[in-house]
């Protein structure tokens, strides 16, 4: 191609495939994709009338999403894409100047010139080093959620794994992930409603909230709440889950830590009921430790060994003739005292004493020791139940929770010892208990056996998930660098974390030796200035970018202020995208719903020059000549050969989807993978025509603990092998950390916000930021029906403050406060008194927009992360987690307006 | 036939959806609401509830707005269904005062969803497909159209999909069933008994079609 060049026959042929999306031109029809207004993609049907999407809901007889039923947010999409603010054509920015609230004055071009002059810059540091790429994704009003598989294959094959949270990443599921990773082989977790009796929830609002699954989580947990399912929510906040719970108890943001570790203690040490098969036969709890609080190790084969009671000897994990593996006692290996980990964890827990927690929590000792005996009690441990004819251990309790255990300092040993507690009850991917959600084992559909995924054993014996995305979780990665703009390299166990985006880090840069700068970053979506983790701290690092360009539906913070080219994308009722479907994330139908595989599909042809995700990248792969890895890494992933990363670009022998050498778009694409699939007759024009496909669930998919041989961690051995290497590194250049948190054993440690101003401090409020329901990201504060029900609800827009709490401080309802940090960051906004908020507790929703693209959004709520101060001392050391709560002094400025 | 509904509170979390819907089934103009989410905290902390209340206009059996109507314009169908025949009102108000629910809502003026932006498509389309009348006032309708339509092709309320009002089965919660009340065998007519569903405020003395189950 000549630059200048268009290239109009490509985006003609684009346009003739969606012809098929059409529909004949009949001016009334109801067509089939999936909503994309959370990450819950529920099956979706819109009606459209001449030529505009008017009505959606989901699928009445589909298990995703609310069979029939939506959530408000969804509901409203259709706003989203009639929005008069959507970008129709690729444009570029004028002004040179860049920074929060620059207007950019933005110049149409063609898609031709947006894409070659991307191309240039990529082809230039592609000869240089592809890591001056930094990119990233996060989804906007109807960008499609899990197109970044689309996002992250084009940019992995160019070669950058400099990947930096595009927006939510940083407050969101660091630790979460990397945990449900290693003990469920999942991205995310729910509890297994339609049989579950006793859920305690902790940070987290899935089912009321939160919208990882909204609006399957909201049908499954009112069918079990109606049906007598007792739900105790451990919460700073209790208008949320606290609302429609059996029980809230106000809980000191944080410090959930030191009541799941005193409840552990209770449980092994005082009740003395816990599920001890599961911990000798799937957990690493018998792995035998030596003085060096190491795994004693096989010296042939370097397997860890355990203590055989019935034979009196040690042996390898995998030995068959391993018959009863012992949890207690001092035994002899190679001349060396070792324990089983076991051992040690009880020891270790002994020191976590209720009162202690009671203490630290501000939740009283009679109620966590209740909680404990009502989970032992509620597990039924040792019990079972069959399920279509299959027996599996039936464990109708569980604890769960998301963003407020794990968005911490202290967060991989918070969200740890949540897990501690069900590793305890034995209720992990089993009948009633906790399931990971999503791509975790499925056998197919059962006339053809495809899409099949599944977790396995690898490394010591460990569970490894069978698909993920980003960098793998187990086996652990090797230690290098640092070299990557985000130092992910020498954080083995942090698939993201804050940085750049963070006020140290051309300090720490500097240190490595500067080795390139980033030159180019590419955006997917992402609205990084107002969701990164401080706007100040990502404006200053966005600002050095030569060159940034982004992928939206509509323009934000990011693109106004710091985006040198931005191409239009289609909403989700116009896309094309089969990643909506397949991969790694939480929208399946969990427990025993019926796989429900929905495909996002146009419902109108796309307007103006707006172009689908895949579109997109299959152009720009070829005008930088990454289209043979590019087209390889989308064979591996959706033939399911290697759904994951690292794919080291093995070439396949047998291509089933897309060869190397093929130029196919998006549309022959997707209809390959939909008969690789389903079978040649079930092509994009079944799928047009019917919507979806189902079938049955076996219970051997979503209860395979006992079907799949692999262990999960009780002792994170790991920890300890890593941390000198990672210290070393880290305070080479100038990373000081809290390293005593790689440690194999779950322990205390105390959330930073704590710890940055004294006890008796002025900023005596703790600053946090819940889900609202009515909102995905900030993304949707340009809707203006949710706009409309924002100002009708009580929480959403408000400062939300306990009403005695308030009353001390001569503050009443409606008056206009600001909330501000120890080192002066404000906010201001109105405040609403609430009785089911902790005394010392403030909530805002993170909002708060100022560009001129999303005219609904300027200037409603507040943006809450300028609070936030973004630095290595404010991230978890283990998995990146961003410090997501600040210490605060609230004072009254005005009276109700 | 008396068409009603239930609403289990123990069920609802407040989600909006039947209140967006709603919305965007009958395309209403900005700041308009036919539904409405009443939100309330009770008790003292720790042990304060939060209390959430659907509302929507109750289809009242003896409804006051119907007698206070000079017009004729409000009345009660045979259905059960309460309307306002827009064409018939002159938009005196009076109805929305004597409401003891405040269901009703006097359609003003219509601006845009993105003000100085024009209407989208989506409020062009209004004009064809679910026009308002200004000047009048509007409310609820239990999907009349919907709903008539379901009846005149044999489908049951409250059983059939096509014949439940939007709200309903847009619930995600599944918190709502609809149908016919004077039929004792019906779902709703069954969910209200099993689960001892009470009126709001009954004391009003309009007899209320709406049902809640208070938790």
């Amino acid at each position: 191609m000549l630059k200048g060049e268009i290239d109009y026959e490509r985006l003609r042929r684009e346009r003739r495939e969606y012809a098929i999306f059409d529909r004949e031109g009949k001016s009334d029809y109801w067509a089939y994709t999936y909503c994309g207004g959370c990450y819950g993609h529920c099956g979706a049907r819109v009606r459209v009338v001449d030529g505009w999407p008017v009505a959606i809901e989901s699928v009445p007889e589909s298990d995703l999403g609310g069979r029939g039923g939506m959530c408000a947010k969804g509901v409203s999409t259709i706003m989203d894409y009639h929005d008069p603010n959507r970008i129709n054509y690729p444009v570029r920015r004028r002004n040179p100047k860049k920074g929060i609230g620059e207007d950019p004055n933005w110049e149409r071009i063609s898609w031709d010139e947006a894409l070659e002059t991307i191309a240039e810059k990529l082809i230039a540091i592609k000869k240089s080093d592809p890591r001056k790429l930094l990119w990233g994704f996060t989804p906007g009003p109807g960008t499609a959620f899990k197109a970044t598989i689309f996002v992250g294959g084009f940019f992995v094959t160019f070669g950058s794994l400099n990947r930096a949270a595009g927006g939510v990443g940083t407050s969101c599921g660091a630790v979460a992930h990397h945990i449900g990773a290693l003990i469920h082989g999942a991205w995310d977790v729910l509890p297994d409603y339609q049989y579950c009796n006793y859920v305690l929830r902790c940070g987290g609002n899935e089912g009321t909230a939160g919208g990882r699954m909204l609006a399957t989580a909201l049908r499954l947990s009112a069918q079990a709440r109606d049906r007598g399912m007792k739900t105790v929510v451990l919460d700073p906040v209790g208008y949320l889950a606290g609302s429609k719970a059996t029980e809230w108890i106000p809980i000191l943001p944080g410090t959930d830590i030191a009541v799941f570790l005193s409840m552990a203690n209770l449980i092994v040490n005082e009740i003395g009921i816990y599920d001890r098969e599961y911990l000798k036969k799937k957990t690493n709890a018998p792995y035998l430790v030596g003085p060096d609080q190491l795994f004693v190790r096989d010296k042939e084969t370097g397997k860890p060994l355990i203590w055989d009671e019935r034979d009196g000897k040690a042996k390898t994990y995998d030995d068959p003739t391993l018959q009863e593996p012992a949890l207690e006692g001092q035994y002899h290996v190679y001349d060396v005292k070792v324990s089983p980990a076991f051992q040690l964890l009880k020891e270790h827990l002994k020191q976590y004493e209720p009162a202690w927690a009671a203490a630290i929590s501000t939740v009283p000792e009679k109620t966590i020791r209740r909680l404990a005996s009502e989970l032992v009690r509620e597990a039924r441990i040792g019990s079972t139940i069959e399920i279509n004819g299959v027996k599996v251990p039936y464990r109708p309790a569980c604890v769960v929770g998301y963003k407020g255990l794990n968005t911490h300092t202290n967060g991989f040993h918070q969200y740890g010892a949540a897990t501690l507690l069900n590793t305890l009850l034995g209720n992990q991917d089993v009948c009633g208990g906790i399931l990971g959600s999503g791509t975790v084992r499925g056998f197919g559909h059962p006339e053809t056996g495809r899409p099949r995924f599944q977790p396995y054993a690898s490394e010591d014996g460990m569970l490894t998930p069978g698909v993920w995305f980003t960098k793998a979780p187990w086996p652990p990665p090797k230690i290098t660098g640092p070299g990557l703009l985000n130092f992910q390299d020498i954080f083995p166990h942090a698939g993201r974390n804050p940085y750049p985006y963070c006020d140290d880090w051309e300090e720490i840069w500097t240190k490595v030796g500067r080795p390139y700068e980033p030159e180019v970053l590419g955006l997917y979506g992402a609205n990084t200035v107002m969701n990164g983790g401080n706007p100040r701290s990502a404006e200053a690092f966005l600002k050095k970018v030569p060159f940034i360009f982004s992928i939206n539906t509509i323009h934000n913070e990011t693109t106004e202020g710091f985006a040198d080219i931005v191409l239009p994308e289609c909403h989700f009722l116009e896309n094309l995208d089969i990643s909506s479907s397949q991969g790694y994330f939480f929208n399946y139908p969990i427990g025993m719903d019926k796989w429900s595989f929905h495909v996002g599909m146009p419902v109108v042809v796309p307007k103006y020059e707006r172009r689908c995700t895949l579109d997109i990248f299959f152009d720009l792969a070829d005008r930088v000549s990454t289209r043979e890895d590019y087209n390889i890494f989308l064979e591996n992933w959706f033939s399911t050969k290697t759904m994951k990363w690292e794919q080291n670009q093995a070439k396949p022998t047998q291509y089933e989807i897309i060869k190397p050498d093929e130029r196919i778009s998006n549309f022959e694409f997707t209809d390959r993978v939909l008969k690789f699939y389903f079978g040649k007759e079930r092509g994009l024009e079944w799928f047009r025509d019917h919507g979806y496909i189902t079938w049955e669930k076996k219970p051997e998919e979503c209860y395979w603990r006992y079907f799949v041989d692999a262990r999960i961690p009780v002792y994170y051995e790991i920890n300890l092998r890593d941390k000198e290497e990672v210290r070393k590194r880290a305070e080479k250049i100038g990373m000081h950390m809290e390293w005593e948190q790689y440690t194999p054993l779950l322990s205390y440690f105390q959330a930073v916000m704590y710890k940055d101003v004294p006890p008796d401090s002025e900023y005596d409020l703790v600053a946090v930021s819940p889900r609202d329901v009515l909102h995905t990201h900030r993304f949707s504060a340009e809707n203006p029906w949710l706009n409309e029900m924002s100002e009708n609800n009580p929480y959403t827009y408000n400062i939300v403050m306990n009403a005695e709490t308030a009353k001390d401080k001569g503050i009443d309802e409606g008056d206009i406060v600001s909330l501000e940090n120890f080192r002066g960051d404000k906010i201001v906004g109105p405040c609403k008194l609430s009785k089911l908020i902790h005394r010392r507790v403030v909530a805002v929703v993170g909002l708060g927009g100022w560009a001129k693209g999303r005219p609904i959004a300027r200037g409603k709520g507040m943006n809450f992360n300028e609070l936030l101060p973004a630095d290595c001392r404010h991230m978890d050391p283990i998995c990146g987690a961003f410090e997501i709560n600040v210490m605060v002094k609230a004072t009254k400025v005005g009276g109700r307006p | 036939m008396r068409l009603g509904m239930v609403i289990d509170l123990k069920k609802c979390v407040g989600c909006y959806a039947c209140v967006v819907k709603c919305k965007q089934e009958h395309f209403l103009p900005t700041g308009m609401n036919w539904r409405r989410i009443l939100i309330s905290e009770t008790g003292e902390y720790p042990n304060a509830q939060k209390h959430v209340y659907p509302v929507l206009c109750n289809h009242c059996a003896d409804p006051v707005c119907v007698s206070v109507c000079p017009t004729g314009a409000t009345k009660r169908l045979e259905t059960g269904i309460v309307v306002v025949e827009e064409d018939k009102c002159v938009g005196c108000r009076y109805c929305v005062v004597a409401c003891p629910y405040q269901a009703r809502s006097y359609h003003r003026e219509e601006y845009p969803y993105f003000p100085h932006q024009g209407p989208t498509a989506f409020e062009i389309l209004r004009e064809k497909l679910y026009p308002h009348q200004r000047k009048v006032v509007l409310k609820c309708n239990f999907c009349i159209e919907r709903i008539e339509k379901a009846l005149g092709q044999g489908l049951k309320p409250g059983e059939n999909y096509e014949a439940n009002t939007a709200c309903v089965n847009i619930c995600p919660t599944k918190a709502m069933v609809f149908g016919d009340l004077d039929d004792p065998d019906s779902e709703v007519s069954k969910y209200i008994r099993e689960k001892r569903a009470q009126q709001l405020h009954p004391e009003y003395g309009t007899d209320p079609s709406v049902y809640y189950v208070i938790s």
